[in-house]
């Protein structure tokens, strides 16, 4: 076996079906070409899916990746990539996962793990070092991902680490997501949904095994500077107090905080939802990630008319989502309803806009009081909760709305696809884009559907003149368009598709890099002294980019007739002005979109379908996918 | 009348969007101006900066900056 320094070296492939376990080594040219985490993910589900696989069939694989940094001591190396053929968007899915777990596998032995088939019987898979056992848990049916957490803990010892899916997994709701650390969760593209398939409650990991280092002293050095250098940094006394939260104000007063499903970007009681509303109502105290210097988790307690419930978070997607266009009008009301998402394994962000959606056919008469089980409106907590019951019991219209935004639109009808807040299947997160066309183009093309993390171009557009912006969006109304200004929107937004992603390859937290200015080069630094390997930041956004191009491609084998049309958003975000705040009257039209579109494709190197061409493909050592 | 010397101090987002700036630059001011005016100076659009803090004091963009000091400009974090 040829020694990788900074992997486990392993791999665990675990058939639920028959039992069968198998360990294999980690190949270094998968280590060379994709890193790890996300990466691997997108290889692997590449390599191993046939087109026309059922998401919720046996043959669908759920993979667990680490990435090379991940379980290593430095900053935010905690991190875990999750991926499935997503039941969502029927292409390409994958979520990432803070807490504890990736570092246990790891710990365990296994750089990834693979699992395949369907169990007989309601089933957990229980990893401690080198024994691996798949035991039946039928008594966990209908627990909720917190509950069934801390029973397995109870049950295995407190030294595991523990991944779980609540009814909603079970159910088979395409919106459910994988949840950890009593808080923490792979919330997108519906994962649990395909382990829920596969019987699978949950995956409990004990490891007490070492990872070779090339240059241990080195590294360890290396690791101590680096979080010295964190602890420095100016952001960093004013990011932990408030994390992710900090955010809702400053996106009220540049008007990109989706409000009422979407038909505003402005809350009026945004200041009742913000970061100083958790501390001053909510906190707890702070909760951080394994190796975590800054840790952005609110562990707090809320009380509400309709319950009272300890709850990690609300972070900001979730405020958005909850808050701005469920309506949910106080942070307890928002940090229950996330609370009981949490319960349930709904994830927070794609169950907020759906339930908004709901709200806002009942308020046009699209379903009636008769199809819901009630009459249900913006800013009932009561009414949200219901909802988030009814779907992840798949009971009545939930049985509907389980299925997300796209599908319970082509059931409705009248129009209603019209604001159905999604792309590709995947439901729109916490950034109105109307008056952001970076965002908006962040939002359409990323792989997994509409979400922020492949690329926030939204400073970008903020930053940019007003004059520049408004004249993007005049044009929107009236003719010409000055899209490829020297500033370069399309070149951001690509640029970021590589950067953001490449933390998710190497296992690591991007969030003391994005958010307090952690200089990159300190990941190359720790990369060499880890793996021996050397690489610049450069041609690690390299890998991130053969990375990008595969999952396009994945998306092309998947999805039947796939290309430029899957790459816009809902007609509302094209043809409705923003109804309040400082955006109102202001939308992006199609046309806008179409040319900003066309010099995507152009500058990715894919035809103007959005298909990557044969030479981009050999470009990247793709040329047999 | 001697200037003002005023350092800033760029943290996340803002250093990748301003890259023409230094992660931390000096600025000699003739009189005293606003952290508006200021940023404004520096090329940075106010509506990108979440917080101004001297220390570990939060100060608002309105706030005249009338002694030498050193200013923190936090960019907004980008969700979870």
């Amino acid at each position: 076996m040829i020694m990788l320094n900074g992997y486990a070296g392993k791999n665990l492939k675990i058939n639920v079906s028959s039992g069968e376990c198998r360990v294999e080594n980690t190949a270094p040219e998968l280590a060379e070409k994709y890193l790890g985490g996300r990466g691997f993910v997108a290889r692997l589900l590449y390599d191993g899916l046939e087109p026309g696989t059922d998401p919720l069939g046996e043959k669908n694989m759920v993979v667990v990746a680490t990435g090379p940094l991940s379980g290593h001591l430095l900053p935010g190396s905690g991190k875990t990539h999750f991926g499935s053929l997503s039941p969502a968007t029927g292409g390409y899915g994958d979520s990432n996962l803070g807490g504890h777990f990736g570092p246990a596998l790891k710990y365990a032995g296994y750089d990834y793990m693979v699992i395949e088939g369907a169990a007989p019987k309601l089933s957990a898979i229980v990893i401690d070092n080198d024994q691996i056992r798949i035991v039946e848990y039928e008594e966990l049916q209908g627990k909720g991902a917190i509950e069934a957490e801390k029973e397995l803990k109870a049950r295995l010892g407190e030294d595991y680490q523990i991944i779980t899916i609540g009814p909603a997994g079970e159910n088979k709701v395409v919106f459910s997501c994988i949840s950890h650390d009593f808080g923490r969760q792979a919330g997108r593209c519906g994962i649990a949904a395909v382990m829920g398939s596969k019987n699978i409650k949950a995956v409990a990991v004990r490891g007490t095994k070492s990872i070779p280092v090339y240059n241990p002293a080195g590294a360890q050095k290396k690791g101590e500077e680096m979080y010295r250098v964190c602890f420095s940094k100016p952001g960093f006394k004013t990011w932990t107090p408030y994390g992710t939260a900090s955010l809702t104000d400053w996106a009220n007063e540049v008007g990109v905080f989706p409000t009422r499903n979407f038909q505003s970007s402005y809350a009026e009681f945004h200041k009742q939802i913000n970061g100083q509303a958790i501390r001053d109502r909510l906190l707890v105290t702070e909760k951080g990630c394994f190796c975590c210097p800054t840790p952005c988790g609110k562990y707090g307690y809320a009380k509400t008319s309709v319950g009272n419930a300890y709850v990690e978070g609300p972070e900001y997607e979730s405020i958005a989502t909850l808050g701005g266009s469920c309506c949910l009008e106080t942070i307890e009301e928002v940090a229950y309803a996330n609370y009981v998402c949490d319960q349930l394994g709904l994830d927070t962000i794609s169950a907020g806009v759906v339930a908004s959606f709901a709200l806002e056919c009942f308020e046009k008469g699209v379903i009636s009081a008769n199809d819901v089980g009630k009459g249900i409106s913006f800013g009932s907590l009561e009414d949200v909760v219901y909802l988030f019951e009814k779907i992840a019991s798949r009971d009545g219209i939930g049985a509907v709305l389980a299925e997300g935004v796209r599908h319970a639109a082509g059931v409705f009808g009248q129009h209603s696809d019209h604001y159905a807040i999604q792309v590709k299947g995947l439901e729109w997160s916490g950034y109105e884009c109307r008056n952001a066309p970076g965002m908006m183009l962040s939002y359409m093309t990323a792989d997994v559907g509409a979400h922020h993390n492949r690329s926030w171009a939204l400073g970008f557009d903020i930053s940019q003149s007003d004059a520049d912006v408004s004249a993007l969006i005049s044009a929107g109304t009236s003719g010409e368009l000055p899209l490829s200004s020297p500033e370069g929107k399309v070149d951001h937004v690509i640029s970021m598709q590589h950067s953001r992603p490449l933390f998710d390859a190497l296992g690591i937290c991007r969030l003391q890099t994005m958010e307090i200015g952690f200089e990159t080069a300190h990941y190359e630094d720790v990369y060499e002294l880890i793996t021996g390997r050397k690489l610049s930041w450069p041609e690690m956004l390299e890998i991130s980019e053969r990375i990008w191009h595969l999952t396009r491609q994945f998306n092309a084998k998947h999805i039947d007739g796939f290309g430029r049309s899957a790459d816009f958003p809902p007609r509302r975000l094209m043809e409705d002005p923003v109804t309040t705040g400082p955006n109102k009257g202001r939308f992006l039209k199609r046309e806008i979109l179409d040319k900003l579109l066309s010099e995507y494709y152009e500058k990715r190197g894919w035809d103007q379908n959005g298909i990557p061409t044969a030479e981009t493909l050999e470009r990247f050592g793709l040329e047999k996918v | 009348m001697s200037g003002l010397k005023v350092t800033v101090n760029l943290t996340g987002h803002l250093k990748e969007l301003y890259p023409h700036l230094e992660e931390q630059t000096s600025i000699e001011l003739v009189q005293p101006v606003s952290v508006f005016t200021l940023l404004s100076r520096l090329g940075i659009s106010s509506r990108m900066v979440l917080l101004v803090t001297i220390g570990d004091t939060l100060i608002g963009k309105e706030t005249i900056i009338d002694q030498p000091c050193e200013l923190n400009l936090v960019s907004p974090p980008a969700g979870g």
